[in-house]
Protein backbone atom coordinates (compact mmCIF):
# COMPACT_ATOMS: atom_id res chain seq x y z
CA UNK A 1 0.00 0.00 0.00
CA UNK A 2 3.11 2.38 0.87
CA UNK A 3 4.18 2.07 -3.03
CA UNK A 4 1.16 4.07 -4.34
CA UNK A 5 0.41 6.56 -1.76
CA UNK A 6 0.14 10.55 -0.84
CA UNK A 7 2.81 12.06 -3.35
CA UNK A 8 3.86 9.54 -5.24
CA UNK A 9 0.06 9.08 -6.37
CA UNK A 10 -0.53 12.06 -6.54
CA UNK A 11 2.40 12.85 -9.03
CA UNK A 12 1.41 9.36 -10.90
CA UNK A 13 -1.71 10.52 -11.37
CA UNK A 14 -0.37 13.95 -13.50
CA UNK A 15 2.11 12.15 -15.11
CA UNK A 16 -0.03 9.77 -16.88
CA UNK A 17 -2.94 11.88 -17.38
CA UNK A 18 -0.47 13.87 -19.15
CA UNK A 19 1.37 11.45 -21.07
CA UNK A 20 -1.78 10.14 -21.93
CA UNK A 21 -3.02 13.33 -23.50
CA UNK A 22 -0.03 14.02 -25.32
CA UNK A 23 -0.26 9.94 -26.43
CA UNK A 24 -3.63 10.67 -28.02
CA UNK A 25 -3.42 14.18 -29.64
CA UNK A 26 -0.83 11.89 -31.63
CA UNK A 27 -2.99 9.14 -32.14
CA UNK A 28 -5.68 11.70 -33.28
CA UNK A 29 -3.39 13.40 -35.55
CA UNK A 30 -2.04 9.93 -37.40
CA UNK A 31 -5.75 8.99 -37.53
CA UNK A 32 -6.71 12.18 -39.19
CA UNK A 33 -3.62 13.07 -41.29
CA UNK A 34 -3.05 9.49 -42.61
CA UNK A 35 -5.44 6.86 -40.61
CA UNK A 36 -4.43 3.43 -41.80
CA UNK A 37 -6.02 1.67 -44.80
CA UNK A 38 -7.17 -1.23 -42.99
CA UNK A 39 -6.22 -4.03 -40.86
CA UNK A 40 -2.94 -4.85 -42.08
CA UNK A 41 -1.27 -1.61 -42.35
CA UNK A 42 -3.12 -0.79 -38.52
CA UNK A 43 -1.09 -3.93 -37.03
CA UNK A 44 1.77 -3.16 -38.84
CA UNK A 45 1.64 0.48 -37.34
CA UNK A 46 1.46 -0.87 -34.20
CA UNK A 47 4.02 -3.70 -34.35
CA UNK A 48 6.80 -0.87 -35.22
CA UNK A 49 8.75 -0.81 -31.69
CA UNK A 50 8.64 2.72 -31.03
CA UNK A 51 4.88 2.49 -31.52
CA UNK A 52 4.35 -0.75 -29.85
CA UNK A 53 6.25 1.11 -26.41
CA UNK A 54 4.06 4.00 -26.86
CA UNK A 55 0.65 1.99 -26.93
CA UNK A 56 2.06 -0.23 -24.23
CA UNK A 57 2.74 2.96 -21.71
CA UNK A 58 -0.52 4.46 -22.91
CA UNK A 59 -2.05 1.38 -21.08
CA UNK A 60 0.45 1.63 -18.48
CA UNK A 61 -0.54 4.80 -17.46
CA UNK A 62 -4.32 4.00 -17.66
CA UNK A 63 -4.23 1.39 -15.43
CA UNK A 64 -2.08 3.44 -12.94
CA UNK A 65 -4.06 6.60 -13.37
CA UNK A 66 -6.99 4.56 -13.17
CA UNK A 67 -5.97 3.16 -10.24
CA UNK A 68 -4.79 6.20 -8.66
CA UNK A 69 -8.67 7.38 -9.39
CA UNK A 70 -10.77 4.52 -8.06
CA UNK A 71 -9.25 4.44 -5.12
CA UNK A 72 -9.55 7.63 -4.49
CA UNK A 73 -13.29 6.99 -4.85
CA UNK A 74 -13.19 4.01 -2.75
CA UNK A 75 -11.16 5.85 0.33
CA UNK A 76 -13.75 8.75 -0.15
CA UNK A 77 -17.09 7.11 -0.01
CA UNK A 78 -16.75 3.51 1.19
CA UNK A 79 -15.94 3.49 4.85
CA UNK A 80 -16.99 -0.49 6.10
CA UNK A 81 -13.29 -1.63 6.67
CA UNK A 82 -14.22 -4.72 5.02
CA UNK A 83 -16.70 -3.30 2.24
CA UNK A 84 -13.86 -1.27 1.60
CA UNK A 85 -11.08 -4.12 1.00
CA UNK A 86 -13.55 -5.52 -1.15
CA UNK A 87 -14.07 -2.58 -3.36
CA UNK A 88 -10.54 -1.94 -3.49
CA UNK A 89 -9.77 -5.89 -4.56
CA UNK A 90 -12.20 -5.97 -6.86
CA UNK A 91 -11.40 -2.81 -8.85
CA UNK A 92 -7.50 -4.22 -9.01
CA UNK A 93 -8.77 -7.44 -10.03
CA UNK A 94 -10.23 -5.51 -12.73
CA UNK A 95 -7.34 -3.05 -13.75
CA UNK A 96 -5.07 -6.54 -12.96
CA UNK A 97 -7.32 -8.55 -16.05
CA UNK A 98 -7.18 -5.61 -18.26
CA UNK A 99 -3.44 -5.29 -18.08
CA UNK A 100 -3.10 -8.83 -18.95
CA UNK A 101 -5.38 -8.85 -21.94
CA UNK A 102 -3.35 -5.80 -23.19
CA UNK A 103 -0.11 -7.36 -22.65
CA UNK A 104 -1.15 -10.37 -24.59
CA UNK A 105 -3.03 -8.59 -27.28
CA UNK A 106 0.34 -6.18 -28.06
CA UNK A 107 2.99 -9.25 -27.52
CA UNK A 108 0.60 -11.12 -29.99
CA UNK A 109 0.89 -8.25 -32.49
CA UNK A 110 4.64 -8.23 -31.80
CA UNK A 111 5.39 -11.53 -32.51
CA UNK A 112 3.60 -12.03 -36.02
CA UNK B 1 -38.00 38.80 9.78
CA UNK B 2 -38.18 35.26 9.72
CA UNK B 3 -36.05 32.32 10.85
CA UNK B 4 -35.75 29.04 10.54
CA UNK B 5 -33.54 27.83 12.82
CA UNK B 6 -32.40 23.87 13.25
CA UNK B 7 -32.88 22.78 16.94
CA UNK B 8 -31.51 19.79 18.83
CA UNK B 9 -31.14 18.93 22.47
CA UNK B 10 -29.94 15.29 22.14
CA UNK B 11 -30.66 14.74 25.84
CA UNK B 12 -34.47 15.78 25.00
CA UNK B 13 -35.42 15.19 21.14
CA UNK B 14 -35.84 12.00 19.38
CA UNK B 15 -34.69 13.48 16.16
CA UNK B 16 -33.94 17.49 14.75
CA UNK B 17 -36.41 19.70 14.25
CA UNK B 18 -36.75 23.09 12.27
CA UNK B 19 -38.18 26.32 14.15
CA UNK B 20 -39.41 29.32 12.80
CA UNK B 21 -38.88 32.62 14.55
CA UNK B 22 -41.04 35.66 13.72
CA UNK B 23 -38.38 38.67 15.46
CA UNK B 24 -38.60 42.29 14.46
CA UNK B 25 -35.48 43.99 13.88
CA UNK B 26 -34.47 46.88 16.30
CA UNK B 27 -33.24 50.23 14.27
CA UNK B 28 -30.15 49.38 15.59
CA UNK B 29 -29.33 45.51 14.14
CA UNK B 30 -27.39 45.32 11.41
CA UNK B 31 -25.89 41.96 11.68
CA UNK B 32 -27.83 38.51 11.44
CA UNK B 33 -26.23 37.62 15.30
CA UNK B 34 -28.27 40.78 16.54
CA UNK B 35 -31.04 39.35 15.40
CA UNK B 36 -29.95 35.93 17.05
CA UNK B 37 -29.53 37.38 20.41
CA UNK B 38 -33.14 39.14 19.83
CA UNK B 39 -34.31 35.44 19.13
CA UNK B 40 -33.10 34.12 22.12
CA UNK B 41 -33.90 36.95 24.24
CA UNK B 42 -37.62 35.59 23.08
CA UNK B 43 -36.83 32.04 23.62
CA UNK B 44 -33.85 31.02 26.03
CA UNK B 45 -33.72 27.36 24.74
CA UNK B 46 -32.04 28.66 21.74
CA UNK B 47 -27.83 27.81 22.09
CA UNK B 48 -25.59 29.11 19.68
CA UNK B 49 -21.71 30.19 20.37
CA UNK B 50 -20.99 34.30 19.90
CA UNK B 51 -18.13 36.21 21.42
CA UNK B 52 -16.73 39.06 19.97
CA UNK B 53 -19.35 40.00 17.93
CA UNK B 54 -17.45 41.46 14.78
CA UNK B 55 -15.72 38.61 13.44
CA UNK B 56 -12.09 38.09 14.79
CA UNK B 57 -13.03 35.16 17.61
CA UNK B 58 -14.87 32.93 14.78
CA UNK B 59 -17.44 31.52 17.67
CA UNK B 60 -20.32 32.06 15.49
CA UNK B 61 -19.87 29.97 12.43
CA UNK B 62 -23.27 28.55 11.26
CA UNK B 63 -24.65 27.75 7.88
CA UNK B 64 -26.41 30.32 6.75
CA UNK B 65 -29.35 30.13 3.80
CA UNK B 66 -26.81 26.91 2.50
CA UNK B 67 -23.44 28.37 3.32
CA UNK B 68 -21.65 28.55 5.64
CA UNK B 69 -20.87 32.11 7.60
CA UNK B 70 -20.13 34.23 10.95
CA UNK B 71 -23.23 35.44 11.94
CA UNK B 72 -22.10 38.54 13.04
CA UNK B 73 -20.45 39.78 10.38
CA UNK B 74 -23.78 38.57 7.73
CA UNK B 75 -25.53 41.84 7.21
CA UNK B 76 -29.24 41.65 7.68
CA UNK B 77 -29.63 43.95 4.51
CA UNK B 78 -29.76 41.15 1.42
CA UNK B 79 -30.50 38.13 3.38
CA UNK B 80 -33.50 35.52 2.06
CA UNK B 81 -36.40 35.30 4.60
CA UNK B 82 -36.95 33.02 5.91
CA UNK B 83 -33.00 32.67 6.95
CA UNK B 84 -32.17 29.33 7.67
CA UNK B 85 -30.02 28.60 10.57
CA UNK B 86 -28.36 25.30 10.84
CA UNK B 87 -25.48 24.16 12.44
CA UNK B 88 -21.75 23.86 10.57
CA UNK B 89 -22.63 20.71 8.19
CA UNK B 90 -20.66 17.52 8.78
CA UNK B 91 -19.84 18.57 12.35
CA UNK B 92 -21.41 16.51 15.29
CA UNK B 93 -24.07 18.74 17.18
CA UNK B 94 -23.80 19.23 20.69
CA UNK B 95 -27.19 21.80 21.01
CA UNK B 96 -29.12 23.99 18.49
CA UNK B 97 -26.17 25.35 16.29
CA UNK B 98 -23.49 24.78 18.59
CA UNK B 99 -20.99 22.18 17.39
CA UNK B 100 -18.66 19.34 18.59
CA UNK B 101 -15.29 20.90 17.65
CA UNK B 102 -12.46 18.59 19.24
CA UNK B 103 -11.78 16.54 16.10
CA UNK B 104 -11.20 19.93 13.96
CA UNK B 105 -8.73 21.09 16.99
CA UNK B 106 -7.35 17.82 17.43
CA UNK B 107 -6.38 17.94 13.41
CA UNK B 108 -5.09 21.49 13.64
CA UNK B 109 -2.72 20.47 16.70
CA UNK B 110 -1.19 17.56 14.64
CA UNK B 111 0.06 20.31 12.56
CA UNK B 112 2.36 21.32 15.36
CA UNK B 113 0.79 25.13 14.86
CA UNK B 114 4.13 26.10 16.55
CA UNK B 115 7.50 27.79 15.11
CA UNK B 116 10.35 24.46 15.91
CA UNK B 117 13.33 25.80 16.17
CA UNK B 118 16.14 24.36 18.16
CA UNK B 119 18.80 26.87 17.20
CA UNK B 120 20.09 28.86 19.99
CA UNK B 121 18.07 31.95 20.51
CA UNK B 122 19.54 35.66 19.87
CA UNK B 123 20.04 38.28 21.70
CA UNK B 124 16.65 39.67 20.28
CA UNK B 125 14.10 38.27 18.03
CA UNK B 126 14.67 35.87 15.36
CA UNK B 127 14.50 38.21 12.58
CA UNK B 128 12.77 38.05 9.19
CA UNK B 129 13.35 39.86 5.82
CA UNK B 130 9.51 42.39 4.82
CA UNK B 131 9.35 39.31 1.96
CA UNK B 132 9.97 36.52 4.22
CA UNK B 133 7.13 38.10 6.39
CA UNK B 134 4.73 38.77 3.41
CA UNK B 135 4.94 34.67 2.65
CA UNK B 136 2.84 34.42 6.14
CA UNK B 137 0.04 36.96 4.78
CA UNK B 138 -2.92 35.41 3.82
CA UNK B 139 -2.48 32.59 6.54
CA UNK B 140 -1.64 33.85 9.66
CA UNK B 141 -5.54 35.59 9.54
CA UNK B 142 -7.13 32.28 9.82
CA UNK B 143 -8.93 32.56 13.23
CA UNK B 144 -9.93 28.76 13.15
CA UNK B 145 -13.86 29.35 12.52
CA UNK B 146 -13.87 26.22 10.80
CA UNK B 147 -16.32 27.62 7.71
CA UNK B 148 -13.83 26.06 5.47
CA UNK B 149 -14.11 22.43 6.96
CA UNK B 150 -17.60 22.55 7.19
CA UNK B 151 -18.24 23.20 3.74
CA UNK B 152 -15.42 20.61 2.45
CA UNK B 153 -16.97 17.41 1.09
CA UNK B 154 -14.03 15.37 1.57
CA UNK B 155 -13.81 16.63 5.32
CA UNK B 156 -17.45 15.06 5.46
CA UNK B 157 -16.15 11.55 3.90
CA UNK B 158 -13.10 11.45 6.01
CA UNK B 159 -13.29 14.18 9.14
CA UNK B 160 -11.02 11.51 11.20
CA UNK B 161 -7.89 11.35 8.80
CA UNK B 162 -8.37 14.23 6.50
CA UNK B 163 -6.78 17.73 8.16
CA UNK B 164 -8.90 19.50 5.95
CA UNK B 165 -8.93 23.02 4.93
CA UNK B 166 -8.02 24.92 8.40
CA UNK B 167 -6.10 22.65 9.47
CA UNK B 168 -3.76 22.52 6.25
CA UNK B 169 -3.78 26.37 5.81
CA UNK B 170 -2.40 26.56 9.52
CA UNK B 171 0.07 23.93 8.56
CA UNK B 172 1.40 25.58 5.29
CA UNK B 173 1.67 28.67 7.77
CA UNK B 174 4.52 27.18 9.42
CA UNK B 175 6.15 25.70 6.14
CA UNK B 176 6.25 29.05 4.86
CA UNK B 177 7.56 30.93 7.96
CA UNK B 178 11.36 31.79 7.07
CA UNK B 179 11.97 30.83 11.32
CA UNK B 180 10.99 27.27 11.23
CA UNK B 181 13.61 24.49 11.11
CA UNK B 182 10.97 22.23 10.83
CA UNK B 183 9.74 21.88 6.86
CA UNK B 184 11.12 18.73 6.09
CA UNK B 185 9.43 17.04 8.79
CA UNK B 186 6.21 18.87 8.39
CA UNK B 187 5.85 18.01 4.87
CA UNK B 188 7.23 14.23 5.37
CA UNK B 189 3.88 14.18 7.96
CA UNK B 190 1.43 15.48 5.49
CA UNK B 191 1.99 12.98 2.79
CA UNK B 192 0.00 10.64 3.42
CA UNK B 193 -2.85 9.55 1.39
CA UNK B 194 -5.24 11.09 4.14
CA UNK B 195 -3.98 14.25 5.57
CA UNK B 196 -3.50 16.37 2.57
CA UNK B 197 -4.47 14.12 -0.28
CA UNK B 198 -8.19 14.06 0.16
CA UNK B 199 -8.10 17.15 -1.09
CA UNK B 200 -10.07 16.82 -4.53
CA UNK B 201 -9.38 21.17 -5.17
CA UNK B 202 -13.39 21.75 -5.12
CA UNK B 203 -12.58 24.86 -3.23
CA UNK B 204 -15.31 25.60 -1.30
CA UNK B 205 -12.92 26.12 1.27
CA UNK B 206 -11.77 29.48 -0.47
CA UNK B 207 -15.10 30.31 -1.64
CA UNK B 208 -16.67 30.60 1.80
CA UNK B 209 -13.69 31.87 3.92
CA UNK B 210 -15.09 35.06 5.74
CA UNK B 211 -11.16 36.09 6.34
CA UNK B 212 -11.33 35.80 2.61
CA UNK B 213 -8.15 33.74 2.10
CA UNK B 214 -7.74 30.62 0.41
CA UNK B 215 -6.67 27.38 2.24
CA UNK B 216 -7.03 25.83 -1.26
CA UNK B 217 -3.79 27.95 -2.81
CA UNK B 218 -2.45 27.16 0.75
CA UNK B 219 -2.74 23.57 -0.23
CA UNK B 220 -1.54 23.81 -3.92
CA UNK B 221 1.58 25.52 -2.47
CA UNK B 222 1.94 22.34 0.04
CA UNK B 223 1.59 19.92 -2.79
CA UNK B 224 4.47 22.14 -4.75
CA UNK B 225 6.53 22.21 -2.29
CA UNK B 226 6.58 18.00 -1.40
CA UNK B 227 7.24 17.81 -5.59
CA UNK B 228 9.86 19.85 -4.85
CA UNK B 229 11.11 18.22 -2.13
CA UNK B 230 10.58 14.80 -3.69
CA UNK B 231 12.89 15.64 -6.77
Amino acid sequence: MRLLTGLRAWTVQRASALFMLGFLLWLGAVLLVSPPAGYAEWRAMVARPATGAAFGLFFAALLAHAWVGMRDVVLDYVHHPRMRAAALALVALALLGIGVWVALALAALGAR
Amino acid sequence: MKLSIYRYNPEQDARPRMQEYDIAPEHSDRMLLDLLIRAKVADDSLSFRRSCREGVCGSDAMNINGRNGLACITPLAGLKEPVVLRPLPGFPVVRDLIVDMTQFFAHYHSVKPYLVNDEPPPERERLQSPQERAELDGLYECILCACCSGFCPPYWWNPDKYIGPAGLLQAYRFIADSRDRATHERLAFLDDVYRLYRCRTIMNCTEVCPKHLSPSRAIERIRAKLLKDGI
